[in-house]
């Protein structure tokens, strides 16, 4: 799916939620997902540099320079949910013919594939982290070889102490000074702390709302809130996001003043790790049918700090928040972190089990699986349910395997009720 | 086989540790060095294989890998086309720990071999 198609998939789904849609939220969430794509496709024409930029990668920096970063990980996820995961086949075809192995991640593998097959604007410079994921250190100079063009790639450290984050911060001081050379502009600091204003005016919102989450019955279906952790990803330090996430937080207040929008809440879950992206009905199933409510991700989790975000200190502060950000916090470092993370949100958000999607190609979080469902079931008494899957490829898991186990999950959580009433 | 660059061969015995500096910066600076895939960037690497390509006349090589090792298995087909470009011929393997296979291994070194006389002759 090349760009153009990609963006007038995203304006159909904008109009179709302008027609139907009640809440102003989902209809500004993909006004602001439109803007971002169709500044990628007009970089070239305005000038502006394009960065293809890793998942973990300090979006702030680039919003400061105005230059334009297309999200890898990130615009895959959005093609396989918005146009459908079946537009990988082709990509996945070509990097098996450019010679990766099958059991690398398909994130990465589709990445390539769609750089080799012209998918993908090609980008001034390309910008990596290592944060966590083994692959991402390889794929992406693989990407810097297809591309042919410069890339800086961020060693991120294993420690969130004091010397990790001196440690980052100068990583970040070396990708500014990188990215001055390639655009022949000078960095202004200044402009970094009023994008690292907006960050944390978001970063405060996004916490709000996971705050709110924690209310019994759920305030939304889980279909509300899958999306957050994407746009926060991408747009974080622009001001639509402060605004998208204003309306959000005073929506979901509202909703809880009136009252929860599903009928019942039979059980309540935390998703661990990866959605199957190809089967997100899954989850508006699940609540209809069985009153199954997923009330919080581990991904959409913040590490466990009471700091505030400094834009007065801005790369300090971006050091320090490469920790404890979602999407990060639980997979970096130890997989205490991993195990922790998984063990407070079920205890905060008072989950009645746990559903793990593993995603086969992570070898760093499917090593977690046994250790999660063991510190689950021995400290909460809770079960896991463990989707195998992956998250781009619907044949390795098909949704209605999902619904089948599922079901026999349900029945078993059911039976534990009981036993648990008597 | 004249020479290796296998995670559990020679590549061990490379770059000693420096005994002139302190200890543990001499062993930190060694096993920083350490060419693994896992290390970037790729190039420094390739240009280690190069010289021991011309060091000890090569004329092909066989890139062995191991199933699910992320590192090695996106390193390979970047490590081939920049390889091959130098006119080096690779046959490129994937195996799994416990030996299986061996007979379909036999017969593509085989015909590797094959395909290396010919060129050759």
């Amino acid at each position: 799916m090349k760009m153009e198609e990609f963006i007038k998939a995203v304006e159909g789904r904008l109009q179709h939620l302008k027609s139907y849609s009640t809440r102003k939220s989902q209809e500004l969430y993909f006004e602001l997902l439109l803007e971002y794509y169709q500044a990628i496709n007009k970089a070239k024409q305005e000038g502006k540099p394009l960065a293809l930029v890793g998942v973990f990668s300090p979006k702030e920096i680039f919003y400061a320079m105005d230059i334009v970063p297309l999200d890898a990980s990130f615009h895959l996820t959005y093609v396989g949910f918005i146009g459908g995961c079946e537009v990988f086949k082709d990509y996945l075809e070509a990097a098996a013919g450019y010679g990766l192995p099958i059991e690398t991640c398909s994130i990465h593998r589709i990445l390539i594939g769609m750089v080799i097959k012209e998918a993908i604007s090609p980008p001034d410079f390309i910008v990596g982290t290592s944060h966590a994921c083994d692959g991402e250190i390889k794929a992406f100079e693989t990407l810097t070889d297809l591309c042919q063009c410069p890339d800086y790639f961020l060693d991120h450290p294993y420690r969130a102490d004091a010397e990790g984050v001196e440690y980052y911060k100068r990583e970040m001081e070396g990708l500014i000074q990188f990215l001055e050379e390639k655009t022949s502009q000078k960095f202004d600091f200044n402009k970094l702390k009023e994008v690292v204003e907006l960050s944390k005016q978001a970063t405060d919102l996004y916490r709000q709302i996971n705050e709110m989450r924690k209310a019994v019955p759920a305030p939304m279906g889980s279909g509300e809130f899958f999306g957050i952790l994407l746009l926060y990803n991408i747009l974080v330090g622009t001001p639509g996001l402060v605004k998208y996430f204003e309306i959000l937080r005073n929506e979901i207040k509202e909703q809880l003043e009136k009252g929860p929008t599903l009928d019942r809440e039979n059980f309540r879950v935390v998703f661990l790790y990866s959605f199957p992206f190809y089967a997100m009905e899954f989850f508006e199933w699940m609540e209809q049918e069985y009153g199954v409510v997923d009330v919080m991700e581990l991904m959409s989790t913040f590490g466990y700090t009471e700091e505030e975000m400094e834009p007065s200190s801005p790369l300090d502060t971006l050091a320090k928040k490469s920790f404890y950000q979602p999407l990060v916090s639980p997979i970096v470092g130890s997989t205490d972190n991993f195990v922790i993370t998984a063990l407070r949100i079920a205890r905060d958000y008072r989950a009645d089990a746990a559903f793990f999607g593993t995603h086969i190609g992570c070898k760093e979080a499917c090593a977690t699986v046994r250790i999660v469902k063991d510190t689950l079931r021995r400290e909460l008494g809770i079960p896991t349910y463990v989707i195998d899957h992956d998250p781009l490829v619907p044949s390795v898991t098909p949704p209605d395997v999902i619904k089948t186990k599922f079901e026999g999950f349900i029945e078993m959580l059911e039976d534990l009720k009981l036993e648990q009433e008597q | 086989m004249v020479v290796d660059e296998l995670c559990m061969g020679t590549r061990y015995f490379w770059d000693l540790v420096d005994t002139t500096v302190s200890p543990l910066e001499g062993l930190a600076r060694r096993y920083l060095s350490l060419l693994c895939a896992r290390m970037r960037p790729s190039e420094k690497r390739f240009y280690r294989i190069m010289e021991l390509v011309k060091e000890f006349n090569v004329d092909g090589i066989i890139f062995e890998s191991i199933k699910f090792c992320d590192l090695y298995g996106h390193e390979k087909p970047l490590m081939k086309k920049k390889l091959e470009k130098e006119g080096i011929p690779v046959l490129d393997i994937d195996i799994e720990h416990g030996g299986e296979a061996l007979g379909q291994i036999r017969t593509r070194i085989q015909a590797f071999i094959e395909m290396l006389e010919g060129q050759k002759s």
